[in-house]
């Protein structure tokens, strides 16, 4: 069993992940035609909506309006033309913004006018037109749409290919399968209600549960050993709260709240003014982590809805390095101090980069910003990726889909086989990493059991118990939602 | 027509001969200003000796000095100055131009010359100030292609020939049974396959993923074969299917890409594939080089002295199948050099082994 990155290993895990993308992930058709059907009619009454506020016609590819306008066509997909979005919102009048743009070929960087995402974001954000929120709405459900609800599927699966050298840092990256089924598995959306619905379509074949496990606060663990901020480590190791929320806290400091001013469930989401405070103190945290900075940072929660300009992210990352100063007195010190003896980094286990292009006398902010996030980024996918040809070795290879730092198993649906994944999967990542100060970490890992990838109900904790006792709600659950059947089955 | 200085060693094995910019002309000499700093600074990273540069624009003197001094090693530095003197490296369509991301670092030649000598394509030294991250690869692979030819030029005191193959292509049933029954022995062999496209025209352009059409095999450097999957009679193909099959459960195969391409198609035809016996040096160049480009386009570039050849693959059909399996060969053969050179990387770096 290896316990480094090396060729032998990536060349054992291609294998391993080949086996992972001839499986694939069974899909609800029904579930599946009944999205499709709401998101098509959600698109066609919007893009009624904008034909009629705009007088023209306005389509994104194979949707038109149902509206006979005359007039030149808008292409909301379009980036050139006479159709294009951006031509057209400067006809009618629209200030478009102007974008930071690297020209592919002549690699300088310029401003120039633009329609993407970014862009409408700051564009509504000046104007508060409803019309660019809904134009940002066609875009995101037509993504929906043509990644995920239209991917071909070859009986009732969505593939994809896994590539265990697609990206840099180590991480697996996947795609559209190369006879052109499926689309990327590790991106599924998450954090929206079409995108959990869609995630209800991704479900468990008959006669079998899917069980998850990822790494908790995953990259948070790296990052502390880093920066050697040990109580950081305490608090993520820490079993009751407030101790063992980092972000509740951090939220506290930034936005000068005490933390006993909302409950734990408060500050977790019943709150929503709490919750959204929770959520900037984590993408601040992630941000100075990285070594991002005020623009970027405004551009990053401007393409996710929220107006804050560069200023006030200033201010907030001053904070957050306020309150946890070891991140750059130590973690980054580190990282450039490595760059400038060898331009290579290294992580904990054995992963090697070298970084090309660092130029003398500059700031080379975007190299050193790749190179903060490297080692714990890099950690965090070998650790899944050690797991994952554990699990192979171990003859528990029922991965059906990996997600970074997260892997879902589909297996037989019984107690006595989950509890045999569920001890397979505790050994697979049961790694100790030592990082170059000499600090030690395991990252510890969390459970979540469902029928669905979209509905699924997490362990309490990771013991036998908890697991025994989800499968018992799980079940409860189920036999309450198909009572019919169960009667039935009772006459028989 | 104002007449540019020169510079350095004109009896220097090697010449440089660049696009002129707008600052050479303003200030009377080639490579000039800050570009002549970022040269000279890179040519001493690659330890180079003194070059003598010069320009080929409107310098009606300069193919009498290339033909009285015979530099062996030529750096045309610059699209146009490639253009000028490999014309055949330029587009066939407009705006004719040299794609100098594909052929930097190549070993051509020039039509221009009656002596021997190897013109090897360079990137303007602009592309360094946009693109610093490309000067390590300006300094190790493309300036380091000059280093190591004239390092066996000064050894052996002639140029070192172009890489030369013997390929069987559309070869005889029997001819192409003994090649496989050769393989069988092997430690370990190079694959690759070609596969036919629907073309624009069909509704089914970009939609299907093609059929295998072609395979090849290299059992050396210099050794392949090439064939068509389909071109036998059904009793041979069973016989040569039989045998593809032996060889894919027993022998090691090297392939560029395969876990991502070949092996899915093999797999769909009914090969029983062995994943377990794959080298994949795109894999290979990830643990070794993440940060360079792992296309078998770069990685020729970056181990082997064959010149770029990628565009002889594209916009073919069956009327050129013949040129197809040469194609097809040539993947296989650079392919088993990039994989043992990459061996011998890891034997330096067994830490990444």
């Amino acid at each position: 069993m290896f316990n480094k990155v090396g060729y032998e290993y990536e060349r054992a895990l291609s294998c391993a992940y080949h086996k992972i993308s001839k499986r694939g992930i069974y899909v609800n058709i029904d579930r599946l035609d009944a999205l499709r059907c709401e998101v098509i009619n959600e698109i066609t009454n919007l893009l009624d909506t904008l034909s009629t506020n705009w007088s023209r016609p306005v389509y994104v590819g194979n949707i038109k309006s149902r509206l006979t306008i005359s007039g030149t066509p808008i292409n909301i997909n379009s980036s050139s033309g006479a159709s294009s979005l951006l031509n057209n919102l400067k006809d009618m009048g629209y200030v478009v913004p102007k974008i930071r743009k690297k020209n592919a070929q002549t690699h300088e960087v310029n401003f120039e006018e633009s329609a993407n995402e970014l862009a409408l974001r700051q564009l509504f954000g000046d104007t508060g037109d409803v019309n660019i929120k809904h134009v940002l709405r066609i875009r995101e459900l037509n993504k929906l749409l043509g990644t995920y609800i239209n991917a071909w599927l070859f009986k009732q699966t969505y593939y994809c290919i896994y590539n265990v050298a697609g990206t840099v840092t180590g991480r697996r990256g996947s795609k559209k399968h190369i006879f052109g089924y499926g689309n990327n598995s590790q991106n599924f959306p998450k954090h929206s209600e079409l995108g959990e619905r869609f995630r209800k379509c991704l479900v468990a074949r008959p006669g079998k549960i899917l069980f998850s496990v990822d790494q908790m606060s995953a990259e948070d663990w790296p990052v502390s050993a880093l920066a050697q901020n040990h109580n950081a480590l305490r608090e993520l190791s820490a079993k009751t709260w407030p101790e063992n929320d980092r972000h509740t806290k951090l939220a506290s400091f930034i936005f000068e709240v005490p933390i006993d001013s909302y409950t734990k469930n408060e500050w977790k989401g019943d709150n929503q003014e709490a919750a959204f405070k929770r959520y900037l103190a984590k993408k601040f945290r992630h941000a100075n982590n990285y070594g991002m900075r005020g623009q970027r940072m405004s551009d990053t929660l401007a393409a996710e809805g929220f107006a804050f300009p560069k200023k006030a992210c200033d201010q907030l990352l001053e904070k957050v390095d306020k309150y946890d100063p070891n991140i750059k007195l130590i973690f980054h010190t580190y990282v450039q101090q490595e760059l400038s003896n060898s331009r290579t980094l290294r992580t904990p286990l054995g992963r090697e980069r070298q970084f090309f292009g660092l130029r003398p006398n500059s700031p080379n902010y975007e190299i050193l910003n790749e190179a903060y996030s490297y080692i714990p980024q890099s950690t965090v996918g070998d650790n899944t990726g050690f797991a994952v040809l554990y699990l192979d070795y171990d003859n528990n290879n029922e991965i059906i889909q990996e997600g970074h730092d997260s892997i879902v198993s589909e297996i037989n649906d019984s107690i006595e086989s989950l509890e045999k994944i569920f001890i397979a999967k505790e050994k697979a990542f049961d790694r100790e990493l030592v990082f170059h100060n000499g600090i030690k970490i395991k990252i510890p890992i969390e459970a979540e059991l469902g029928y669905d990838m979209g509905e699924t109900i997490k362990l309490k904790e990771y013991t036998i118990d908890a697991l025994r006792e989800t499968y018992k709600k799980i079940k409860e659950k189920e036999i309450k939602e198909a009572p019919q059947s169960a009667e039935v089955e009772q006459l028989a | 027509m104002t007449i540019l200085q020169n510079r350095g060693n004109i009896s220097s094995k090697i010449w440089f001969i660049c696009d002129l910019t707008d600052e050479d002309k303003q200030n009377g000499a080639v490579l000039s200003g800050s570009a002549s700093y970022h040269f000279d600074k890179m040519l001493s990273e690659a330890s180079l000796p003194e070059p003598f540069i010069t320009y080929w624009e409107n310098n009606s003197n300069l193919l009498n000095l290339l033909h009285t001094y015979h530099p062996p090693l030529i750096g045309t530095v610059g699209k146009n100055a490639t253009k000028e003197f490999v014309p055949s490296v330029a587009s066939k369509k407009k705006p004719f131009d040299v794609q100098l991301d594909k052929q930097a670092g190549s070993l051509l030649i020039s039509p221009k010359f009656n002596f021997n000598h190897y013109v090897v394509p360079f990137w303007s030294v602009d592309r360094i100030y946009s693109e610093w991250a490309y000067r390590d690869i300006y300094i190790n692979l493309d300036l380091g292609r000059i280093k190591e030819e004239l390092s066996y030029y000064e050894n052996m005191g002639k140029l070192n020939e172009l890489p030369k193959y013997n390929f069987l292509l559309e070869p005889s049933y029997g001819d192409l049974i003994d090649f496989l029954m050769g393989c069988m022995t092997k430690k370990y062999i190079s694959h690759d396959i070609e596969t036919i496209r629907p073309t624009k025209k069909s509704i089914k352009y970009a939609s299907h993923p093609g059929y295998p059409y072609i395979m090849g095999f290299a059992r050396s450097r210099s050794e392949a074969v090439s064939f068509s999957y389909w071109d036998y009679s059904p009793k041979e193909l069973v016989n040569i299917w039989r045998l593809c099959n032996a060889l894919f459960q027993s022998v090691p195969i090297i392939g560029q890409n395969y876990f991502n391409f070949d092996l899915w198609f093999q797999e769909a035809l009914g090969f029983n594939m062995n994943p377990k016996l794959i080298h994949d040096t795109y894999i290979r160049a990830h643990i070794l080089w993440p940060e360079l480009e792992k296309s078998l386009q770069f990685l020729t570039k970056q181990y082997t002295r064959q010149p770029y050849y990628k565009d002889e693959g594209k916009n073919w059909s069956p009327k050129q199948k013949k040129d197809y399996m040469k194609y097809n060969a040539l993947d296989c053969v650079v392919q088993y050099t990039v994989f043992e050179e990459q061996e011998k990387e890891f034997n330096v770096r067994q830490h990444l082994k």
